[in-house]
Order: structure tokens, then sequence, then C-alpha cells
């Protein structure tokens, strides 16, 4: 058997072949490499873009119509409903009892007020211009206090109001598609489970490979998640999420090109992404 | 030419085309093993261990791929039967064309070990710096690799099916 094996150690090689993936592989090395500029445009592009859609704060010149409020609890720096503690209200009859209040507004002194802001909200109207006020209540809880962030004036509704500022403003619409949140997330993780598992086994199903070929891949896995869940706090742009798991992807792909050099590990990096991210934009789109 | 390329090219050849029985991707992947190596290495000392280890790693992705794509329907699978041999393979007979297509038949781990220790002439002591793994190792896979083919080469038809099945690897 084995000097049979040796037998088939003589296998002609084909010189002209030889000759014209030598000068290919030549022609391919001296080619010069994309991948740094790709990634270096692709920041800059995401960061064009995080600047770009930041909605820009601009001052009603004539107050139209209101066609949506951007809502906090407490003192938060209010942008988009894409921040995490961030919602927006476009329900018709939410916005016409809010209006209602809102025009009764009248301008009052400058007070001193201790307590902090029950919410933060950024309305935006049918122009596209918008105004931010903090909401406190005052005088025993009997009226509200709208201060207009940008002006730094202080504005009085009528009396009883506060408790249909805090209705309005509070409650929310019941919205069963809620469930149905789950199931592209569960048909996302079973396919991500699958392709790994067809990807990573190879004639021996009980072989157990590492998820990472360097710790160093776990410690910017563990620092990403710190990251943002330290950071939801703070009222975190979806931008910035995509942002940090951009950056924990480029570093993993770039440990993985230098240490493990695994296809499967490069498609699985890129599969937890994606699902991650795809996570939170169910979390902002369904959810909030 | 560069002589590592030179002095391995018939090296790196054989064993992606005996792992993957294919003429055409052993070409594609054998100029990705060289590119790679010229790419990414700096100084190496043992450069034919190297050249062996990317081209292992390119031919292993090769099958996860097509694992992958196996979920794709109506994808064409060839088989060992359907891929042309090589010609200085059919023209020494019968009996090493079978000792060919039963090289194919066997797992790629026993394969691939017997490519490099009869095929090759590697040491054991080479194969097990190759493969990234023990001598035990290469020397077991070596043992059973061998056992497998011979199962096939005398079982004929229908022990072949049997050893087939036995001793296939799923790529």
């Amino acid at each position: 058997m084995e000097k049979r094996l040796q037998e088939l150690s003589n296998i002609q090689i084909d010189e002209q072949q030889k000759q014209q993936s030598y000068a290919q592989i030549n022609r391919r090395l001296q080619r010069q490499s994309w991948k740094i500029p790709m990634i270096i445009i692709s920041f800059c592009a995401i960061f064009m873009l995080l600047v770009v859609t930041t909605p820009e704060l601009q001052q009603a010149q004539n107050e139209t119509q209101i066609s949506k409020i951007v809502v906090a609890q407490g003192e938060a720096n209010v942008v988009s409903a894409w921040q995490f503690g961030v919602r927006q209200i476009v329900d018709e009859q939410q916005l016409l009892d809010f209006a209602a209040i809102y025009e009764r507004l009248h301008k009052v002194e400058d007070l001193e007020l201790l307590q902090m802001p029950s919410f933060t909200i950024k309305i935006i109207f049918s122009d596209k211009t918008s105004k931010r006020y903090k909401i406190y209540p005052y005088d025993g809880r009997e009226s509200s206090i709208f201060y207009e962030i940008d002006t730094s004036t202080y504005f009085q509704t009528a009396e009883s109001t506060f408790g249909d500022v805090y209705d309005t403003l509070d409650s929310r619409i019941e919205n069963n598609l809620v469930l149905l949140w789950f199931v592209p997330l569960g048909c996302f993780m079973y396919i991500q489970l699958r392709i790994n598992r067809k990807m990573r086994v190879i004639g021996e199903k009980d072989r157990k490979l590492p998820r990472h070929s360097t710790y160093w891949q776990s410690v910017s896995a563990i620092i990403t998640g710190i990251l943002v869940f330290s950071l939801i706090g703070n009222n975190l742009h979806f931008g910035w999420i995509v942002l940090i798991l951009l950056l924990n992807l480029v570093i993993c792909l770039f440990l993985e090109s230098r240490y493990g050099k695994n296809q499967w590990r490069y498609v699985a990096f890129v599969m937890d992404s994606v699902y991650v991210l795809f996570f939170f934009f169910l979390y902002f789109y369904i959810i909030y | 030419m560069d002589r590592i390329y030179n002095e391995h090219y018939a090296l790196i050849f054989k064993y992606i085309l005996y792992l993957t029985a294919d003429k055409e991707l052993t070409h594609d992947l054998l100029q990705e093993t060289f590119y790679r190596f010229y790419k990414n290495t700096r100084q190496v000392q043992q450069e034919k261990a190297l050249l062996v280890k990317i081209a292992r790693n390119l031919v292993y992705d090769y099958f996860r791929k097509k694992r992958l794509l196996s979920f794709i329907p109506y994808q064409k699978d060839t088989r060992i039967d359907d891929k042309p041999l090589p010609e200085e393979i059919v023209e020494r007979g019968e009996e090493i064309v079978a000792l060919y297509k039963a090289l194919q038949q066997i797992k790629l781990s026993y394969r691939e070990t017997i490519v490099l220790r009869y095929i090759e002439e590697f040491s054991v002591k080479e194969v097990a710096t190759a493969l990234n793994c023990s001598e035990i190792q290469v020397k077991n896979n070596t043992a059973r690799g061998l056992k497998a083919l011979r199962a096939l080469l005398e079982g004929g038809e229908s022990g072949g099916k049997t050893a087939t099945r036995t001793f296939q690897h799923s790529d």
C-alpha cells in the first residue's frame, strides 16, 4: 500500500502554468491594498451620516401645527427618538391634547426652580422647526412651568394642567405588534446558529472550536458591552451604537487576520455584530 | 523565478490536488497560497511547513464554503466520479486509479496525513508541525487512513460502499 501511494507522487508539473501563476502572483503583490483606505472612508462616511442626520435646532418663526414631540423623562439632551430613554409622540389625539395646553402658555418672570424637571421635550412643528423645553410641576402641581432651553424663557400653563401634561407625555399607545418583534429576531438567531454550526464542524461532530482565536478578541467584546451599557443611561444615540459595534468588529477582524485566519470566524464576527445591531434597531423601531 | 516558489511548487500542487481532486481549483488555491505567503511573510525558517499550513487553511475554507452553500437548493454537487482524473494517474493503470479514487473517499484528516507522509514523504515530525498536531495523532491518523484505504480497495464495490460510509469525510 505504502509503495503504491508513493507512485502517486509522480505528477507532471505544467511549466507554462507554473510561470503564469508566478507572473500573476507578482502582479497581485504589486497592487495597492484598498482595505485600510476603505475602512477610513467607511468611518468618515458614518461620521458624516451622523452629522447630517442629526436634526438641526431651528427656531420656529411662526408657530404652526405640532407634528411630533420627542420626550424623555427627567433632564436629558433630547435630539431624536433614536436615543435610549427617548420616545416620540406622533399619535394625533395626543398631539391635539398637548397643543391645547401649549397654546395657552403665557410668559412669566424668571423663576428659581429647585426641583428636577419632570420631562425634557422637543416639539417639532410641521415646518420642520423645533423648540426644546424642560417641564416642571409648579404651585403644588396645580400648573406646569415650561422652560424654553434655547431662549432661557419661562412659561406657565393655565391652572390645573400639570396632570393633563403628565398624562399626555407619559401615556403610550398599546401596540400588540411588539410580540412580532421576536419573530425576525428568533429567525435571525436560528440562521446565525445554523450557519455557525455548519461552518465550524468539519467531519468531527464533537470537535469544539474556541469562539475567539485570541483572548484580545474577548477583551474587545467585553469592553464593547461595558461601553454600550454604561452609556445607555446618557441617552446614547443609535448611531453611536453602530459606531462602537463597527469598531469592535474591525478590531476582531484585524485580530483574526493576525492570529486565527479562520474564514468561519470572520463570518461569525460579522453575523454577531449584525445580530446585535438588529436587536437594537428593533428595540428603537418597535418597542420604544 | 523565486527560490521558494521553485522548490515548493510541486509539493503544494500535489498536496492540494490530492485533497481536492480538482485541477482547476488546485491552480487557484496554489496561487492564493503563494500570494498569502509572500504578502504576509517577512522572515521564515520553516517555509515548507508554513506553505502547507496556508494551503491547508485554504482547502478547509473551501470545504466549509461548500458546506455552507449546500443550503442552497439546486447546487451542483460534483463528486469524485464526475471529476476528470489527472492523465498521469490514468496512464498508470486501474490499480492506481482505484487508489486515487479511494484516497478521495477517506476522511479529510486521514487523507492529508497520508498525502504528506507517503506522497510528499514528510517525516512524522514534519507532518505534526505542518498540521499543528501531536506526533501520536499523526501516527494514529496514518494507521486509520491506511486501514480505511485497504477497506475501500479490498472491499470492491460492496465493501467499498460500506467503507465509504464509515470513513468518508462529509465535504
